[in-house]
């Protein structure tokens, strides 16, 4: 019962989380400011155990890199390692040293981990070949990777992970699964044995007219509206209120009745059907055995309930005495229960489904998505698919102040890889900066026409050439915080990772996610 | 005001360029004040200054207030922007297991001690090109010249009152003259971060120009607390039996104690109330862990959100000390949990505001309001959200909150009708413990 130092996080992801994230091995290629910014927020956290892999390397980079310091006896690698060991004691971190330099023909990662479904891997700050072997080898092996860049006061951070079903996306649920419109049998009868007539609410003391959850008050008044409008529900905007004032008539005291005031608020609960399921899409592109299985199983279930998914089971404090809520809930716990089992018992095939997948599926099954954030984007030579052109076109742009945009300066930044592709190195990097400019607006004027945008504005280019790919450790820091926050949510299997790529303009400091 | 002179500049990593390529070492930010932008400080849309890439930096002077989750990334964001840099902070907290799993400066065997002098040490021992100096105590036990002295404040607090106590101090150190024109020399920029869960802002404010934090408090409503007759007859949730065991329970049983919230044993024994309770009730999920969350008011953090919004902060100050490019306006929201949602907006000021406008509020309040129902009405349950305002006219002194012996002489105006106490026309100024150092002028009229 003594506290527990993970304490504030695991209120975000639970048991099963840390858990997870204590089976996991993390891969660093490169030790850079963003990659060990990126391992240090995974290192608190309790990651299981990871790796570096980086250069022998003469002079480090210490003034930028928190991770480092100027002694020149150890390499990179091991220094990273160690400094990092010491944020956790429960973390165990491994090195390897790469003499000769890290060059994608050299490079080898399934070496390094015999256990491939564990691992996650970072690439930060990596050029064009180094990121694309370990991009092929990582999609090739189904292993999780995360690319980071920190370049000037540009950030990129970049997903690419095998289709993934997000099970548990943890929306804030702002409408709660009542069933009004569609009542479930034990609902239904709880109704007509306490509410359904008028006599009974009559009846009721003013203490407990005022205690009625307000889910009987909308069934009630919903079943009156029925009888005088040949079964229908309100549909037009007239007749909502008319609904909602209906409510307001039946109250004894209204503005001291909160179970009243609570049931014109939540009235739309009792003519909004609930949201459906869209399996056809679900199922549509799935390779997966434990995701048929359960999506199929979850299929059977709407076939049997008329398209109705799964009842979640919770409902949201509301004003009632505790016997009329406690009662009320466990109403809905066992419809819940019954459902789940339903769907558990057409679980068929694959044996290793957890009954936490099952009650995760059930719970958030208008919620369940895809996440598909495609290989990882090159640059020279890429041909975006139509579906990424059009979503790019349809970006979010300033009018006033474009160069505010995040999209544009990841075309400046994959301009720069670009160029790298071509001259084997980053533009700006010496003195003279500027003649560079020429041949980087050409790689800029490449990759505009190959995603589909316009945007004349020299500007941008001149700015990524001044920067040199400087390493500037706030922007490594942000960048770190936003890959690591993707890598937990990878590991965990929880929240909505991006698809697929967050792009920081630390000018502006404004961000955002774009697929590419 | 900055101490002038020159730092010795830390090991400049591009000072020694190796040719093969995977050799290379990357441009540092130093690099990038020397050379020129066609995004300078000036071209943004707030603009603080011209950039310059021909003249070297001076000494600036920063103060960092919180050496938690986010003062640990300022504190390190600082000591690796490579500008000489004069680091104070200043924490009144010690450090608790719970710390562990995001303020990297802290290891286990420093639970117990001071966070800004850990904090501090750390920093020092691994980056020695820079000086941090810790402070050790509450923000309101500085004067003024200690916050005069910094270029500016990078505020990483986790509560809203100490943000409104500092906002108003720096905010007040702005001098107008007579003719309303600010004097920009003592114009201290606050830098702020917030962080809860996944979600954080980040937001520059520069006193009497942008919005300041006491314009947005309505942002954040206060914590609302669950209705007492919930908690006393209808318990429904879990968290209301805790609400019970902590509030109503444990005062009753133990009158003489004060409720210790980071005490196991206070909490385990509010805990086992909260079970018993909830058993009565047929109410399930009262946990310990919950019950902590209620008690203590737990927020979830990890260390990414904090490590970002604590670097998008840093990124901004550096930007305002060095001009090498552009400052945001004003206010960066960020959301993280279902893919990324992040927002930059110039957040506008409030033209009432107490703190940063100069006018005057104009009140019209019922003729047979009391001073003291005035108050409670007006100045506390208001959104104004004063603790306890002391008021003067330039005729009398009518309620003075401190020290103890005016409040006792000027006590017997709270009962006394408001319309007896002011003459028709005469202002009122307000002060308040909580908005440090402000005057807020109050024009009433009286109904019928």
């Amino acid at each position: 019962m003594t506290d527990n130092k993970y304490d504030r996080q695991l209120r975000l992801w639970g048991a099963a989380g840390q858990a997870a994230l204590g089976n996991t091995c993390v891969v660093l290629v490169r030790a850079t400011a963003a990659g060990t910014e990126t391992l240090k927020n995974l290192v608190l956290p309790g990651v299981g155990n990871f790796l570096v892999i980086d250069d022998s390397s003469g002079v480090s980079d210490c003034t930028s890199n928190f991770f480092l310091d100027s002694s020149t006896h150890k390499s990179r690698a091991q220094m990273a390692t160690e400094y990092l060991m010491e944020l956790n004691p429960d973390v165990t971190g491994d090195w390897k040293d790469i003499s000769g330099g890290l060059v994608a023909e050299k490079f080898d990662l399934l070496q390094l981990f015999p256990d491939k479904k564990k691992v996650l891997v970072i690439a930060a700050d990596c050029e064009p070949p180094l990121r694309q072997a370990i991009a092929q080898t990582c999609w090739d092996q189904n292993v999780p990777m995360i690319a980071v860049h920190s370049y000037g006061l540009v950030g990129v951070v970049q997903i690419q992970t095998a289709p993934l079903l997000l099970l548990d996306p943890k929306m804030r649920d702002s409408v709660p699964d009542l069933r009004l419109t569609c009542p479930f049998p034990a609902l239904q009868q709880a109704f007509e044995e306490n509410y359904a007539d008028d006599a009974v609410w009559a009846g009721l003391s003013s203490q407990e007219f005022g205690q009625v959850p307000y889910p009987f008050i909308l069934l009630f008044v919903q079943k009156k509206w029925k009888e005088s409008h040949a079964g229908g529900l309100p549909t037009s905007f007239a007749e909502k209120q008319e609904f909602q004032a209906e409510i307001k008539k039946m109250a004894r005291n209204y503005d001291n009745e909160l179970n009243f005031q609570q049931a014109v608020e939540n009235a739309y609960l009792a003519y909004t059907p609930p949201k459906t399921v869209d399996i056809d899409y679900l199922l549509s592109d799935c390779n997966s055995e434990r995701d048929l299985v359960l999506l199929r199983a979850l299929q059977s279930f709407l076939q049997q309930h008329g398209g109705v998914p799964p009842v979640v089971g919770k409902i949201p404090d509301m004003a009632a005495s505790t016997a009329e809520y406690v009662n009320l809930q466990e109403l809905y716990q066992q419809q819940a229960k019954k459902d789940f089992d339903y769907v558990r018992a057409n679980c068929t095939g694959d044996t290793s489904v957890t009954n936490d997948e099952i009650t995760l599926l059930c719970q958030n099954a208008v919620h369940l998505d895809w996440l598909q954030t495609g290989p990882l984007p090159t640059f020279m030579g890429y041909h975006p698919t139509e579906d990424v052109v059009d979503d790019l076109g349809a970006s979010e742009q300033d009018e006033e102040r474009p160069e505010q945009t995040a999209l544009w300066w990841y075309l400046g930044f994959a301009a720069c890889q670009m160029f790298w592709e071509r001259e084997q190195r980053y533009p700006g990097v010496n003195d003279d900066f500027e003649k560079d400019v020429p041949r980087l607006l050409e790689c800029w004027e490449y990759m505009k026409t190959a995603y589909g945008l316009s945007l004349e504005d020299t500007r941008i280019c001149k700015e990524m050439a001044r920067f040199g790919n400087a390493e500037v450790h706030n922007i490594a820091s942000v960048v770190g915080g936003v890959a690591s926050q993707e890598a937990v949510k990878l590991i965990t299997g929880q929240y909505i990772p991006i698809k697929n790529t967050y792009v920081f303009n630390g000018i502006a400091s404004m961000g955002g996610v774009y697929h590419f | 005001m900055s101490e002038t002179g020159m730092v010795k500049r830390p090991l400049e990593s591009d000072d020694m360029i190796i040719d093969s390529l995977d050799q290379q070492q990357r441009i540092s930010l130093n690099t990038l004040l020397s050379r020129p932008s066609e995004f300078g400080n000036e071209t943004g849309p707030l603009a603080c200054g011209e950039f310059d890439p021909s003249i070297s930096l001076q000494l600036k002077k920063v103060l960092v207030v919180g050496a938690g989750g986010l003062g640990c990334e300022i504190l390190k964001d600082l000591a690796l922007s490579s500008i000489p840099l004069n680091v104070h902070v200043i924490d009144l907290d010690t450090i608790d297991v719970t710390n562990l799993n995001r303020q990297f400066l802290f290891r286990q065997k420093d639970v117990g001690k001071s966070k800004a002098e850990t904090a501090a040490a750390f920093i020092q021992q691994r980056c020695p090109w820079i000086q941090v100096t810790p402070h050790v105590g509450k923000i309101q036990e500085k004067n003024l010249d200690f916050y005069r002295q910094f270029d500016v404040v990078i505020s990483g607090l986790d509560n809203i009152e100490a943000r409104r106590w500092l906002n108003a101090t720096i905010v007040g150190l702005v001098d107008t003259d007579d003719d309303g024109d600010i004097d920009p020399s003592t114009i201290i920029p606050i830098v702020d971060g917030g962080t809860e869960g996944f979600s954080g802002q980040a937001r520059l404010i520069l006193p009497k120009i942008t919005s300041c934090f006491e314009c947005t408090i309505d942002s954040f409503p206060p914590p609302r607390a669950f209705p007492l007759c919930t908690i006393a007859e209808t318990p429904r949730r879990p968290e209301h039996c805790i609400a019970y065991a902590y509030i109503l329970q444990f005062p009753r049983e133990f009158p003489d104690t004060v409720l210790d919230k980071d005490s196991p044993e206070h909490l385990q024994w509010i805990y086992q109330q909260a079970a018993k309770r909830a058993e009565h009730y047929g109410i399930t999920g009262v946990t310990y862990m919950m019950t902590m969350g209620v008690v203590k008011n737990i927020i979830p953090a990890v260390a990414s959100t904090n490590a970002i919004i604590a670097a998008a902060c840093v990124n901004e100050a550096i930007k305002y000390l060095t001009f090498f490019s552009q400052n945001m306006n004003s206010y960066m929201m960020y959301m993280g949990a279902q893919s990324i949602h992040s927002h930059t907006f110039a957040y506008e000021p409030s033209e009432d505001c107490p703190v940063c406008s100069a006018s005057v509020r104009k009140m019209t309040v019922p003729a047979s309001i009391t001073l003291n129902q005035f108050i409670q009405a007006h100045l506390k349950d208001s959104s104004l959200r004063m603790s306890s305002p002391s008021l003067v006219s330039p005729s009398q002194t009518l309620y003075m909150a401190k020290p103890a012996a005016l409040e006792l002489a000027t006590r017997p105006n709270l009962d006394k009708l408001l319309s007896t106490l002011i003459q028709p026309g005469e202002e009122i100024t307000v002060t308040d413990p909580t908005l440090h150092g402000i005057h807020v002028g109050l024009a009433i009229t009286f109904e019928n």
